[in-house]
């Protein structure tokens, strides 16, 4: 009994250094631990801060880069849109100039004809004036004369 | 007070070179062309004479004889009210073969009641030895029941008297067709403003039963100091031109830009004319609008075939030139 007293005391005293051990082990590693979580931690931030100065870095070259970029697009606009009238132009003035070649020497013809396609029309629609109310007949008679003026005024002898 | 108007539409029809676009010139008193240039299509033209109550108005449709522009063109026929039939003296037969062969029976369809004169122009080129033989072939070649009158365009004489007889003709007809009250006594009317007497207006007359070779020359030269006759002035005179013929032909190259000219001068002559009828529109009272209407659609519609004509010559002249008018 004695001896079981004094084994079951080593044991208690064995269970309470273990546990001490266990607690103070625990202690240590909740340490360890925290001091690795806390150096991951910083060394993280570390990366975070760096790849946040590389980043605005990077960023202000893109930036920079990107301005750069506009500046050339703006360019390449303008001088695209300069071109592009010059071309429109230019071709304006070689179509006018063969319509000219074409015409030249014709345009008596050509207004005559379409002066003719224009009486058609007055003549094909002239019964209508007599369901013209007063105010819309002088309107049409004046079109009318209106329209010969102008042909005459561009049909001249050569 | 109003004034009414009387329209009359006068054609002038016959071969080219009969000398109508002469003929019409002088009676507006113009100039004698001494440069011949076909009438391509139509000339149109207007005389008025202004009497009391009315205004009368003579439209002229001087139609090109080249048969190359069709002067056959129904429109030219249409509506006439009176008609010149023109052949040439110098050249009777073959003139007036054609105006029997053709415009006479274009006439008889679309202008049945038409007032029609035969119309010998040319006086000036008949010789006395030929007057006989002229006479006969007239008998022989010309138009039965129509009077006849022999006219110079050149020296003008009897031109305005052909002019203003068939008017009075017209006046006449219109006189004993209508029930108007105000119509009566317009030919006499119309002869006081010319200073003329009926009589002095059927002396043009050509009777060829009764005429002969001397009467002829007494009704062709009558005894009258012959009009000082205008006619455009050349930039210089050579001496060699005045044996030349009064009319001459020019030059191929000058010649298409003559015609071309003209053709457009009578384009917008017609332009004009189209302006008119339609301002005439605005001043027509409305009892008489729907029947003004129809009228002036009418001309309008002669008027339409006229510029095609002209417009189609200016390009047969650009494609073919002068060949254009070898369908004489």
């Amino acid at each position: 009994m004695e001896e079981l007293r004094k084994e079951l005391k080593q044991l208690n005293i064995k269970i309470d250094n273990f546990k001490e051990e266990v607690a103070k082990n625990r202690s240590q590693m909740l340490q360890r631990i925290e001091e690795t979580i806390k150096t991951q931690e910083e060394i993280i931030m570390d990366m975070i801060k760096k790849f946040n100065d590389e980043f605005y870095q990077h960023k202000t070259n893109v930036l920079g880069e990107l301005e750069h970029l506009k500046n050339q697009q703006d360019v390449l606009k303008i001088s695209y849109a300069v071109n592009e009238n010059k071309l429109i132009e230019k071709i304006e003035k070689i179509v006018i100039r063969k319509v000219q070649d074409k015409i030249d020497g014709r345009e008596n013809e050509i207004l005559m004809k379409i002066w003719i396609e224009e009486f058609k029309n007055i003549i094909e629609n002239f019964d209508t004036l007599k369901k013209m109310k007063a105010d819309e007949f002088k309107i049409r008679l004046k079109e009318i004369s209106d329209m010969i003026d102008l042909y005459k005024s561009k049909i001249k002898a050569e | 007070m109003m004034i009414s108007e009387i329209n009359i539409k006068l054609g002038v029809l016959g071969l080219w070179s009969s000398g109508k676009t002469s003929m019409v010139s002088l009676f507006l008193n113009n100039d004698f062309p001494d440069i011949y240039i076909p009438t391509i299509g139509s000339n149109i033209v207007r005389k008025e004479y202004q009497l009391e109550k009315y205004q009368i108005r003579i439209n002229i449709w001087d139609v090109g004889g080249q048969k190359s522009f069709n002067p056959l063109n129904p429109a030219y026929f249409s509506n006439l009210d009176v008609v010149f039939l023109v052949f040439d003296l110098s050249n009777p037969k073959e003139t007036l073969l054609e105006l029997k062969k053709t415009y006479l029976k274009s006439l008889n369809r679309l202008s049945p009641d038409s007032i029609c004169f035969l119309i010998g122009n040319k006086s000036d080129l008949i010789k006395p030895e030929d007057s006989e033989i002229l006479l006969n072939t007239i008998r022989q070649y010309g138009i039965e029941d129509v009077p006849i009158i022999f006219v110079s365009a050149k020296t003008q004489d009897n031109l305005t008297e052909a002019f203003e007889l068939i008017i009075f003709e017209f006046l006449k007809k219109l006189e004993n067709e209508s029930k108007k009250l105000q119509i009566q006594g317009l030919r006499n009317e119309f002869l006081r403003i010319l200073g003329k007497s009926e009589k002095d207006l059927y002396n043009l007359l050509i009777n060829l039963d009764e005429i002969d070779s001397n009467s002829l020359q007494q009704k062709i030269a009558p005894q009258i100091v012959k009009k000082v006759i205008k006619s455009r002035k050349k930039s210089h005179e050579d001496p060699k031109e005045k044996e030349k013929p009064s009319v001459s032909y020019p030059k191929d190259f000058f010649m298409i830009d003559k015609i071309k000219s003209n053709v457009i001068k009578l384009f917008h002559n017609n332009l004009n004319l189209v302006q008119e009828l339609i301002s005439s529109l605005k001043t027509t009272p409305i009892d008489y609008l729907v029947n003004k209407i129809d009228l002036v659609n009418e001309e309008l519609n002669g008027f339409k075939d006229d510029f095609e004509i002209k417009l189609n010559s200016l390009f047969d002249l650009k494609n073919k030139g002068l060949d254009s008018f070898k369908g004489n």
